[in-house]
C-alpha cells in the first residue's frame, strides 16, 4: 500500500527489526539495559517478563517515543533512531498502548477510517485532505469489513468516549489492523479484556500471524494466550533480556526458570521422572 | 551614569510589584494546574482599595492591608466556590473561568469607582542619597517587602510541613495525597496566600501609577510574560524573570521608550524559541504533553 | 441518514434567513451586516477553540491585522476594497505561515498567555509605535478613497450588506466542507488524542500549524470586511481587554461545529445589543454569561439543538421497534 519510493529505500527486508546494544536511562533507574533483539520479517515474538523488566520501555524506544541512550535500532534495515514517531510510522509499523489511546471525540467508524487514510494517501496528505472524506466507497468498505471482524460494526456510529474500555482496545487494535502494517506492535493487548471478548481477538490475531505472516511484536501477561499466537518468546528482567527463542525451548530455560518463575534451586518437575 | 542607577532602582522596584502578582499564576498554576487569571482583580482591588483608603484616611498602610484581607477573602470564595468545580479538567476551562471573573471584577470596579483613573499619594516623599543619586525611599521599601516575601515564602515552603506538602503537591500530586494529607486544603490555602499577595502588589503599586479600571490588564500580560519567562511553577524562575524584566522595563525604557512596553515580550518570544518550558520551567508539567 | 441529504442546504437556509431578516427588519441592517462579519471571526476561532482545544487571549491582533493592512492599502496605496481584501487575505496567510511554527508549538495555557502578549504588542504598535501611518486612536479614515467595485458597488451600505451575505455563504460552504473532510476529523483527532494521531503517521505539528493558519485567515478577512464597511479602522478592534468576547460567541454557538459560530454571533451581538441600551462597559455581563455558558450550557445554541434532534430521532427509531 505504500509508494513505491519509500519501499525502495529500504535496504534490507528481511529482518524487520534490529534492536542493538540499546540502553535507556531515567534518572538513575535504568529501564532496558544493553538490549539485542532481532525479529525477521514474517516473524513474531511475544515479549513477558514482571512488571517494570523494561518491556514497554523497549517497545516506546522501537516505536520512537523516546530516544536511545545508547545503542541502535533499525527497522527493514534503516536506522530510526533519529526518525520522528509518524516518520517510523511511514516504514509500515504500527503499535497499540497499554493504555488505551483512541479519539475519545470521533465516532467509532471515523478512527478507523482516520487511520485508514493515512495509509491510503501516503505521506503528503494534510493539505490534500481538504478535498477528501472518510466516507468514499473504498474507505467505506475496508473500514466495515475490519469493524465487521472485530465485532464492533453495531457501535459503528458511536462516540468512542461512550464505548467501554474492552470495546476501546478491541478498536485500537482494529484501528492497526485496518492498515494492514508490514509490522505489528502490541502493547499488552488483553490487559482488561473480559475472556469473551479475548476470544474474539485472538484468532485474528492467530491468522494475522500465522496465514497473513505478519511480523507482530507483543507485549502480554497472559501467557498461555500469548504462546497460541506467536512462535518465538523473550523473556525480559530487570531491563534485560535473559533468554529468547521458540516459546517451549526459552521458558524452560534455566535462568527463565529462576528469575521469571522464581523456581529457584528447584529441579525441573520433568527431570525428576 | 545616575541615569543608570536610577534606573536599576526603579527597575528592581518593578520587579517587586511583577514578582508580587506574579506568584499567584505562578503557584496555581504549579499546584492547582490552573491558570489564575483573577489574581489581576485581587491586584486591581488592592489598588483601589489603597486609593480609598489613602483618600479617607491618610494611611497607606491601611490600605495595603485592606488590599491584602479583600484579596485573601476573595480568594477564598473563589477558589471554593468556582475553581473546584474546574480542578482536573481541561486547562482551557480554569482559563475561561478565572478571566471571566476578572472581568465581572472589572466591570463591578467601574460601577464603584467610575472609568476615571484615581492618583494615590505616595506615603513618604522622602528621597535617599546614594552614591549622589537621588532614590524615593518608598521605591526602597516595596523592593525590601518583596525580598522579604520571597524569603519568607521560600522558608514557609522549606521548612514548615505544610510549605512541603505544598512542594510536594507541584512535584507531584498523588504523592501528597497518598501521604493522607487533603490536597484541597492546602489548594485553598495557597490560593489564598497568593490572592493576598496579589492584592498586596496592587496595593504597593497604586501610588506609582494612575489607579484605573484597566490597570490589571496590562499587569496580567507582564505578570504572564514573567511567569512564562521564568518557567510555569517555579517559584525561583518566577523570582528571577521578575528580576529581569523589571531592569528590561526600566532599562530598556532609559535607552527608547516603546521598549518598556514591548521589551518584556521581546524577551519572552525569544526565550521560547530556544527554551519552550521557560527558563526554570520543567518539562513534564509545563508543557502538559503526557498528562 | 435522511438527515445527511439535506443538510447541505443549511448555509443556503441560514444566509437566506439574515436577508429576510433585512427586510423584516429594515432599521436593523447594520446589526445583520454585523452578525455576517462576526460570524467569520467566530469561526476562525472555532477552529483553534472547537476543532483544535487551542485557547487563543490574541485573536483581536488578528483582526485588527487584517483591518489595518486592508485600510493602509486602501488609504495610501490601492482604492479598490476588493483589492484590500485580497490583500488582507495575503497578510493573514503570511502571518499564519510566519508566526505559527512559533505560537503552535506553545501548548495548552503557553499559546493562550503568548497570544494575549502578542496582541498587547499589535495594539501598542497601532496606537503608538507606527502612529505616523495609522494616526493612532483617531483612526484611519479611507471612506472617500474607495473606488466603486464592478457589478455590486460595495461602498452603499445597502450593497455591502449583500457582499457579507455572498462571503458569509462561501465561507459557511468551505467550512462545512472541512468539517466533513478528513482535515476536519484530522483537527478534532490531534485534540482529542495527539499521541495516538502521531503514532498512526500524522504529523500533528502540521495539521495544527494548517489550522492556525486557517483561524488567522478567517480573522483578517473579518477584520478587512469591517474596514470597508466601516470606511475607516481605529486600534478598538484589536483591544486586548476584547479576546473574551470571541471565546463567548465560539461557546455560547456551540463549539467545534459547523454553524455553532454563526449562532453565537447570533445570540452574543444580540445580547450586546439589546443590553447596551442599559449600559455602556459590559465586562460584567461578558464575563457572568461565560461562566454560565462553560458551566451550565456547554453545548451552546447549536449543539443544544442538535442534540434535541438526535435525541427525537432516537425516540421515533425506539417507537418503531416497538410494534
Amino acid at each position: 500500500m505504500f509508494p513505491l519510493g519509500e519501499r525502495a529505500q529500504f535496504m534490507d527486508t528481511s529482518v524487520a527489526i534490529q534492536v542493538e546494544h540499546v540502553t535507556k536511562q531515567f534518572g538513575d533507574f535504568v529501564a532496558v539495559k544493553d538490549v539485542s533483539l532481532e525479529l525477521k520479517s514474517c516473524d513474531s515474538i511475544g515479549i513477558i517478563g514482571p512488571n517494570g523488566a523494561g518491556k514497554t520501555t523497549l517497545v516506546n524506544l522501537i516505536t520512537g517515543y523516546y530516544a536511545p541512550d545508547r545503542g541502535s535500532i533499525r527497522i527493514f534495515g534503516k536506522e530510526i533512531s533519529a526518525l520522528s514517531p509518524p516518520e517510523r510510522v511511514s516504514l509500515g509499523m504500527l503499535r497499540t498502548f497499554q493504555l488505551v489511546h483512541v479519539f475519545d471525540n470521533l465516532s467509532v467508524y471515523e478512527n478507523v477510517a482516520l487511520s485508514l487514510y493515512r495509509r491510503q494517501t501516503g505521506n503528503h496528505s494534510i493539505l490534500l485532505s481538504f478535498f477528501r472524506t472518510l466516507v468514499d466507497t473504498r474507505t467505506r468498505e475496508r473500514v466495515e469489513e475490519v469493524l465487521d471482524l472485530f465485532h464492533l460494526s453495531s457501535l459503528e456510529g458511536e462516540q468512542v468516549g461512550n464505548l467501554s474500555l474492552g470495546d476501546k482496545k478491541k478498536l485500537e487494535l482494529a484501528m492497526i489492523y485496518v492498515v494492514d502494517p508490514e509490522v505489528m506492535i502490541l502493547d499488552e493487548p488483553f490487559a482488561g479484556l473480559g475472556d469473551q471478548e479475548i476470544d474474539e481477538i485472538l484468532p485474528i490475531l492467530k491468522n494475522a500471524v500465522q496465514k497473513q505472516k505478519k511480523t507482530m511484536l507483543i507485549v502480554e501477561h497472559k501467557l498461555s494466550k500469548l504462546t497460541s499466537i506467536v512462535e518465538n518468546i523473550a523473556v525480559m528482567h530487570e531491563g534485560a533480556i535473559i533468554a529468547s527463542g521458540p516459546c517451549e525451548e526459552t521458558l524452560n530455560h534455566p535462568e527463565v526458570r529462576r528469575s521469571y518463575w522464581k523456581l529457584d534451586g528447584c529441579p525441573d518437575p520433568k527431570e525428576t521422572k | 551614569m545616575s541615569v543608570w542607577l536610577s534606573a536599576v532602582v526603579y527597575g528592581l522596584s518593578t520587579s517587586a510589584i511583577l514578582f508580587l502578582v506574579s506568584i499567584a499564576l505562578s503557584v496555581g498554576y504549579g499546584l492547582m494546574r490552573i491558570v489564575n487569571l483573577e489574581a489581576m482583580l485581587y491586584y486591581s482591588l488592592g489598588a483601589y482599595l489603597t486609593y480609598t483608603l489613602v483618600s479617607a484616611t491618610g494611611s497607606m498602610w491601611l490600605g495595603a492591608f485592606s488590599g491584602v484581607l479583600v484579596g485573601a477573602a476573595l480568594g477564598f470564595l473563589v477558589e471554593t466556590q468556582l475553581l473546584r468545580r474546574v480542578y482536573g479538567k481541561n486547562m482551557l476551562f480554569s482559563m475561561v473561568t478565572t478571566f471571566s471573573v476578572y472581568l465581572i471584577g472589572i466591570g463591578l470596579i467601574q460601577y464603584v469607582w467610575g472609568l476615571n483613573p484615581k492618583p494615590v499619594a505616595s506615603p513618604t516623599d522622602t528621597m535617599l542619597r546614594f552614591l549622589g543619586v537621588a532614590i524615593p525611599l518608598y521605591r526602597v521599601i516595596i523592593i525590601g517587602i518583596a525580598g522579604i516575601t520571597y524569603i519568607g515564602f521560600q522558608l514557609f515552603l522549606n521548612r514548615t510541613i505544610v510549605g512541603k506538602a505544598i512542594r510536594a503537591g507541584i512535584e507531584n500530586r498523588d504523592h501528597v495525597q497518598a501521604l493522607g494529607i487533603n490536597i484541597y486544603r492546602i489548594f485553598t490555602l495557597t490560593f489564598v496566600l497568593a490572592s493576598g499577595l496579589a492584592g498586596l502588589g496592587g496595593a504597593l503599586n497604586a501610588p506609582l501609577i494612575m489607579v484605573g479600571p484597566y490597570m490589571g490588564n496590562d499587569m496580567l500580560l507582564y505578570a504572564f510574560t514573567t511567569v512564562i519567562l521564568g518557567g510555569l511553577g517555579s517559584l525561583k524562575g518566577t523570582f528571577v524573570s521578575a528580576l529581569i524584566l523589571g531592569q528590561v522595563i526600566s532599562i530598556g525604557g532609559t535607552i527608547w521608550s516603546p521598549l518598556s512596553f514591548v521589551g518584556p515580550f521581546f524577551v519572552m518570544f525569544t526565550v521560547l524559541i530556544f527554551k519552550p518550558n521557560g527558563l526554570f520551567g520543567v518539562k513534564g508539567i509545563a508543557f502538559g504533553f503526557d498528562q | 441518514m435522511a438527515r445527511r441529504t439535506y443538510e447541505w442546504i443549511l448555509p443556503f437556509l441560514f444566509t437566506g434567513g439574515l436577508i429576510l431578516a433585512r427586510y423584516l427588519f429594515p432599521s436593523k441592517m447594520t446589526f445583520i451586516t454585523e452578525v455576517a462579519l462576526y460570524s467569520l471571526y467566530v469561526m476562525g476561532n472555532n477552529i483553534l477553540f472547537g476543532y483544535l482545544g487551542y485557547v487563543s487571549f490574541g485573536q483581536p491582533v488578528y483582526l485588527s491585522m487584517g483591518a489595518y493592512s486592508a485600510a493602509i492599502y486602501l488609504a495610501y496605496l490601492g482604492r479598490s476594497p476588493l483589492t484590500a481584501i485580497l490583500v488582507a487575505l495575503l497578510v493573514g496567510i503570511l502571518v499564519g505561515v510566519l508566526m505559527g511554527p512559533v505560537l503552535i508549538r506553545l501548548r495548552g495555557s503557553y499559546f493562550t498567555l503568548v497570544n494575549a502578549a502578542f496582541c498587547a504588542i499589535g495594539l501598542f504598535t497601532v496606537e503608538r509605535l507606527l502612529i505616523g501611518i495609522t494616526r493612532g486612536n483617531d483612526g484611519l479614515w479611507f471612506r472617500t478613497r474607495m473606488v466603486a467595485t464592478p457589478l455590486l458597488d460595495i461602498r452603499q451600505p445597502k450593497n455591502f450588506f449583500f457582499f457579507a451575505m455572498f462571503v458569509l455563504l462561501v465561507v459557511f460552504l468551505l467550512y462545512r466542507r472541512m468539517d466533513r473532510s478528513v482535515l476536519g476529523a484530522a483537527f478534532k483527532a490531534t485534540q482529542g488524542n495527539e499521541r495516538r494521531m502521531q503514532f498512526m503517521g500524522y504529523d500533528t505539528f502540521k495539521i495544527r500549524w494548517l489550522g492556525f493558519v486557517l483561524a488567522t485567515v478567517l480573522s483578517t478577512l473579518s477584520g478587512s470586511l469591517y474596514a470597508i464597511n466601516f470606511g475607516f479602522v481605529n486600534p478598538n478592534l484589536g483591544e486586548n481587554s476584547r479576546a473574551a468576547e470571541v471565546i463567548v460567541a465560539t461557546l455560547l454557538g456551540g463549539s467545534g461545529t459547523v454553524y455553532g459560530p454563526f449562532f453565537g454571533a447570533i445570540t452574543f451581538l444580540g445580547i450586546k445589543e439589546i443590553v447596551s441600551q442599559w449600559i455602556t462597559r459590559w465586562e460584567l455581563l461578558v464575563g457572568v454569561l461565560t461562566i454560565i455558558v462553560l458551566f451550565k450550557f456547554n453545548r451552546g445554541v447549536w449543539g443544544t439543538f442538535m442534540d434535541l434532534l438526535k435525541r427525537s430521532r432516537k425516540t421515533v427509531v425506539l417507537q418503531k421497534k416497538t410494534p
